[in-house]
């Protein structure tokens, strides 16, 4: 829970208490109130009335109650010595204006005693009360409000108050998630005058200078540790090699020296692997770079050729997707190689291993020997499959290790007779496309199911689907994140008088959200400016050109997000459209095909290598006229892109994203403006599908000029 | 050699005598860089952690006096950036230890003959001879068909000539420095098998002979 809503809860209860009990002496206090001072009346009257019998012994007959609300009658002597005044609360029929019949309505009544020319008289005098029913009712009502109100007003107060107050606490607390040890510089500073902040501030720095010390000790201690074991280590196993180079030695002695020289060798692998694991367990490796796994891949499998060769093994490794990843070298030759060597040394001869990368992931499966492992142990340090294994049970884990570093995660599964390990690479360092331009490329491998029902759809959208002339600007592709924004403002000017030809323009910009959330504002990420002019050659065809000019900001796969080195990179594209529209009752199909060029550059116009990108998309859009005007609109459009790109050769033409959008378009004519508002759903990839969520708003200003 | 530890010091110096070697040693800072400066040595054996000073200092000095040894440290830093450091102050190899003296004495040899002025890249024992440069080998002047593994397995029990190779060393040699299990050994065997068949089929002088079951040794016939 956090501290607002916590808050919140703590006041609300307290609250609720203190205002029941104030309630109900408020509500006493009230009454009392009200009667004391409907007494003093009543006393009043009670004078009024006697004075008035006196001057007038008619009075002294009013026996019932009437509009002046009193009754007079005789007492016996008896009786008007005991008596004394007395309120009461009663009741009278009476029937007021919110009444159908005369009713008993509570009242005040008081009974009193009085002596006129020697006669004794009992006087009742009565004023008409409030009703407590209603009082408390009323009451209740109220005091519920304002509860409510209070509530609110506590919220909203503790939203703005809370937030600003514990603001600089929640920025400390970012950067303290951010700061590892060893690796960031600085110790988090808390910007604020609070003296708690401060104290925590403090406490913090003294505890991360402190685990700094432990940790510089402790990487100091794993370097002594390396010398000191490892130098004894050195002169056994010397030792003992050259011992057995003497002729000398009986059978069994120089067994004996053989077993001690295999425990030295044991004993070094167990050291070497332990201190890889304490370095992996500290970060001591972050030399973070771009690699290319099917690289290392496909050298860790030629440096094992032979020896699965020996075996008779087949080895079938699917490396056609160019997959790049953010890592540090050794430890991915690590981490590869000890999952393709595991496999190959433990698959029975003339088995087979599959090794297969994709975009998210890397997979290796060997056909097994035995029946599944104990897929709880396998990754523990020290497990060993059998007692007589002869390895230092410590493979796995160092996989295990490197793989909780990056926040990867690595399963085992049992499938078909197969010992199946797969890689899935987090989201934050997932494996980008090796090409420059990181727009997602396609990967072809697998076709899973629902990629399949949304290729179905995507067809069945393209046949139900068209382009209105003056079509939105649609968003343009962002690639993998979870959520953006687009907004644009254009010109669409008419360059001759019957219309045919138009001109229109635009610049529009672009948010999205990091990989690790949802907010479509958080960074922003393209800037276009786009140039079109279009020919409507008759009521069906047109056809356009246009140039286009981008500002990408590219971003960190890895951790903070940050801003990538280069931060940005330059396009230029040339594209064209031809559109075939046709109406057909109250709405407007029309399909179209766009072929496409980019050219990337980086922000100093430097080109990478290979940077040019063919794209063909094919879309269909239907417009349909929410009014008889046609100014409201509601446009459907569905869009497949393949690409094609050029490193060193013109590669494989493919599948790449798919794009769903609805707009709401309305026109405005009297100031010559449409506003579209809508909604796209951009689909990347195939087999590891990214589904992105876009908020797209433009603004197009017509025939302005 | 440079080394403070002098176990390992006596242990090299007697396996290295065994191949003909003079050796040196010095186990502290001073000591050793006087040596350095004042004689010329064909290689230089040089530990980093040395009780009164760092083996990088020495590589510094050495360097700026314009000495032309050939040094290999040895270390048990393995860490990446150490033996970058160690390359870029000019030394030859990087060996971490611990090691197995067959790859020492491998080691020494090609930075030896690297070095060698006109030097053939070339290894002669019996009839049979080696083309480092084109990486062939000739048995009595007829080139021979060997793998890529043979090639390696045999390079290295020649440069060890009459020497003990233990299997660990060369499954070392043959698969890279994380070789860890145990199969690896069956396939030692069936390189060496198979590279005895082919020596034997050329006629080759040579024997692979094996030793207690530990290792293997190349002699002459």
């Amino acid at each position: 829970m956090k501290l607002l809503n916590k808050s919140l809860w703590y006041l609300s209860i307290p609250l609720l208490l203190v205002m029941t009990i104030w309630a109900v002496v408020f509500y006493v206090n009230v009454l009392n109130e009200i009667k004391s001072s409907i007494d003093e009346g009543l006393e009043n009257s009670k004078r009024v009335i006697i004075d008035n019998a006196r001057k007038d012994s008619s009075i002294l007959t009013k026996t019932y109650f009437d509009e002046s609300f009193f009754t007079i009658h005789t007492l016996s002597v008896q009786d008007a010595k005991g008596y004394r005044d007395r309120y009461i609360d009663t009741t009278l029929f009476m029937q007021d204006a919110d009444d159908e019949a005369p009713e008993s309505e509570p009242v005040r009544m008081l009974q009193t005693s009085f002596e006129l020319d020697g006669k004794q008289y009992e006087l009742k005098v009565a004023n008409s009360m409030l009703e407590e029913g209603d009082l408390i009712k009323e009451l209740l009502k109220d005091i519920i409000w304002l509860y409510l109100l209070l509530i609110c007003c506590i919220f909203i107060i503790n939203n703005i108050m809370l937030r600003r107050l514990w603001k600089p606490f929640y920025d400390f607390l970012h950067r303290l998630k951010n700061f590892q040890l060893g690796r960031s510089r600085e110790v988090p500073v808390i910007k604020t005058e609070i003296t708690e902040f401060l104290d925590l501030q403090r406490a913090v720095t003294t505890l991360v200078n402190r685990a700094h010390t432990s940790f510089i000790q402790q990487k100091d201690f794993i370097g002594n540790a390396s010398h000191e074991l490892q130098t004894p280590l050195a002169i056994a196993s010397g030792k003992v090699e050259l011992l057995l180079e003497d002729d000398r030695f009986t059978e069994k002695q120089a067994s004996e020296l053989t077993a001690i020289h295999q425990i030295i060798q044991r004993l070094i692998k167990l050291n070497k692997s332990l201190l890889l694991l304490s370095k992996i367990d500290n970060r001591q490796f972050f030399e973070n770079k771009r690699l290319y796994i099917n690289a290392i891949i496909a050298e860790i499998e030629a440096e094992l050729h032979a020896f699965s060769g020996y075996k008779q093994l087949t080895i079938n490794s699917n490396l056609k997707v160019p997959v790049e990843i953010e890592m540090d070298n050794t430890l991915a030759s690590i981490l590869f190689s000890n999952l393709i060597r595991n496999a190959i040394f433990h698959t029975p001869d003339a088995g087979t291993v599959d090794i297969t990368t994709s975009l998210k992931r890397f997979q290796i499966s060997n056909t097994a020997a035995n029946g599944p492992l104990n897929a709880a142990e396998i990754f523990q340090r020290f497990h060993r499959a059998s007692a007589t294994d002869a390895t230092t049970g410590l493979g796995l884990a160092i996989v295990k290790a490197i793989v909780d570093l990056y926040e990867f995660s690595v399963d085992y599964e049992f499938v078909a007779n197969r010992h199946q390990f797969t890689i899935n690479f987090s989201p934050m360092a997932s494996l980008q496309p090796a090409i420059p331009i990181s727009f997602p490329f396609p990967c072809v491998a697998l076709q899973e199911n629902e990629a399949m029902g949304k290729w179905i759809y995507a067809l069945l959208l393209l046949l139900l689907t068209t382009v209105n002339v003056s079509a939105q600007f649609s968003p343009p592709g962002l690639g993998e994140v979870h959520t953006a924004t687009w907004l644009a403002v254009g010109l669409n000017e008419s360059l001759n008088k019957t219309g045919s030809t138009r001109s229109a323009t635009y610049f529009g910009i672009g948010t999205t959200s990091d990989p690790d959330n949802y907010n479509p504002f958080d960074r922003p990420a393209i800037y276009v400016v786009n140039q079109e002019l279009t020919h409507r050659v008759n009521r069906h065809w047109n056809y356009s050109g246009a140039v286009s000019y981008r500002w990408q900001n590219e971003y960190s796969l890895y951790h903070d997000f940050k801003p990538d080195t280069p931060a940005a990179r330059q396009e230029f594209r040339l594209y064209g459209r031809v559109s075939y529209t046709v109406p057909f009752r109250s709405a407007k199909y029309s399909f179209t095909y766009r072929p496409e060029l980019r050219f990337s550059y980086q922000p100093d116009f430097t080109r990478p290598v290979n940077t040019t990108q063919f794209r063909s998309r094919f879309s269909g859009k239907a417009a349909w006229n929410l009014n008889s005007a046609g100014t409201r609109k509601l446009i459907s459009s569905a869009e497949l892109l393949f690409a094609a790109n050029r490193s060193s050769s013109w590669q494989r033409w493919q599948y790449n994203e798919a794009r769903f959008c609805l707009y709401y378009s309305v026109e405005l004519e009297r100031i010559k403006t449409t506003i579209n508002l809508g909604y796209m759903n951009n689909i990347i990839n195939k087999q590891f599908v990214n589904y992105a969520h876009y908020l797209a708003i433009d603004i197009t200003f017509h025939d302005l000029l | 050699m440079i080394e403070d530890e002098a176990h390992l010091v006596q242990t090299i110096t007697s396996s290295l005598e065994r191949d003909l070697f003079v050796v040196e040693t010095a186990v502290e800072y001073d000591s050793a860089l006087e040596k350095m400066l004042v004689y010329d040595y064909d290689c230089i054996l040089l530990d980093i952690m040395l009780p009164n000073g760092s083996g990088l200092e020495l590589l510094k000095k050495v360097k700026q006096a314009g000495k032309s040894a050939n040094i290999i440290i040895i270390s048990a830093k393995d860490a990446v950036e150490d033996k970058i450091d160690g390359l870029d102050f000019g030394a030859d190899d990087y060996l971490t230890k611990p090691f197995h003296l067959a790859e020492l004495r491998a080691r020494i040899k090609a930075v030896i003959r690297r070095k060698q002025l006109g030097g053939q890249q070339l290894i002669r024992m019996g009839n049979v001879e080696v083309l480092l440069t084109e990486r062939t080998v000739s048995v009595a002047h007829q080139v021979g068909n060997f793998n890529r593994k043979e090639y390696d397995v045999l390079v290295y029990l020649l440069v060890n000539k009459n020497r003990l190779v233990t299997k660990h060393a060369l499954a070392e040699q043959v698969w890279g420095d994380n070789a860890d299990q145990a199969n690896n050994f069956d396939f030692v065997y069936y390189q060496i098998k198979n590279l005895r068949k082919k020596l034997h089929d050329y006629g080759a002088h040579l024997e692979i002979e094996a030793v207690y079951g530990i290792g293997y040794k190349l002699i002459e016939k």
